[in-house]
């Protein structure tokens, strides 16, 4: 399957964070992505985005649990999410060189 | 009420989304802080989900929202910029009757206003000026409709009197529309001045303008109906 990183926004990237960890359904996520970037998604923009992951096979929907549908992550969307960390990484590296070549 | 407002958003997606993600949705905004954010954020999600979705299913639905959204647009615009171009009519007429009261209150007579020549409403784009006394009765006019002075509709005076301005679209005779603003005035024992104009160049813009705003929705249908048959083409070809 192709990786098609380019054309994924910021929501996409949270959600697979917030699943590499595990399963969990949209609250949780909703939750958890705020707790750990200080993004609140809100339910249009995290749905949007679940719906694109599920049809592209990077998540999948567990069976529903008291009106609640848990996501997992695949694994096509584990390799996606490495992608993106290492392309982060490097950004990250670059940037900081950059900086200290300003004396930052 | 944004939660119900949020429910209702939900409601909007197309049904086979709302066939695979509503329960779970409303479970979430059960327990979410509902602000109005999420509901333009649920609102964006709806029009995505009809416009950029391809398994929405209904093309009947799919244009229906997309006729009412262009329509919707249409008229916004053509109403902005109406609104504008007749706002934008009564300025020379705030100017003059502020810059008349300005010269009765340094001493002008109103006798100073005459003119030998006066303007023909029913032909003329100019400007004209009507002086009346405090008893409504006019004492100077610049311009004539058919030889006389055009009589002012009832209660206009009484308004701007109470209000110090009015502003008002006249028609003293079928087909002469006229944007005139009326000031009160409390020189020479009291009075009015109103000052107006043909509202011909400005019509004749607003005619131009519906017809671009016409050509333009008669454009984006087109395109809304390309894109349906075109997304209508692809999911055939998708299927197969």
């Amino acid at each position: 399957m192709k990786s098609d990183i380019g054309r994924f926004s910021d929501p996409s990237f949270l959600i697979l964070a917030s699943l590499a960890s595990g399963p969990k359904h949209g609250y949780a996520m909703m939750e958890d992505i705020q707790a750990f970037s200080g993004t609140l998604l809100e339910p249009g923009t995290l749905y949007g985005a679940i719906n694109r992951l599920e049809e592209r096979g990077f998540i999948r929907p567990l069976k529903v649990e008291e009106r609640r549908r848990p996501y997992e992550i695949t694994g096509a969307g584990f390799v996606l999410f490495q992608e993106r960390v290492a392309l982060f990484e490097k950004m990250a590296v670059i940037g900081k060189n950059r900086m200290e070549l300003r004396g930052y | 009420m944004l939660k119900r407002l949020a429910r209702l958003a939900v409601n909007a997606y197309p049904r086979a989304w709302r066939d695979r993600y509503q329960v779970e949705m409303v479970k979430v905004l059960e327990g979410h802080k509902v602000s109005l954010a999420t509901v333009i954020d649920l609102a964006i999600g709806v029009a995505r989900a009809w416009f950029l979705w391809p398994h929405k299913g209904r093309w009947r639905a799919q244009m229906f929202v997309g006729v009412g959204s262009i329509t919707f647009v249409c008229l916004f615009v053509f109403a902005g910029f109406q609104q504008s171009m007749r706002m934008g009519a009564n300025q020379p007429q705030i100017q003059m009757t502020q810059h008349v009261t300005s010269m009765m209150t340094h001493g002008q007579s109103v006798n100073g206003f005459h003119t030998s020549h006066p303007i023909e409403i029913q032909q003329s784009l100019a400007p004209f000026l009507v002086i009346y006394n405090n008893q409504g009765a006019p004492v100077v006019s610049t311009g004539e409709l058919y030889g006389r002075t055009p009589v002012i509709p009832m209660g206009v005076l009484a308004y701007a009197k109470q209000h110090g301005q009015d502003k008002l679209t006249w028609q003293p005779e079928q087909g002469v529309r006229i944007a005139a603003v009326v000031q009160y005035h409390a020189n020479h024992g009291g009075g009015f001045v109103l000052a107006g104009r043909s509202l011909r160049v400005v019509e004749q813009g607003e005619t131009s303008l519906l017809k671009m705003i016409e050509m333009a929705w008669l454009v984006l249908m087109g395109g809304l109906i390309a894109m349906v048959i075109a997304l209508g083409r692809r999911r055939k070809s998708a299927k197969v």
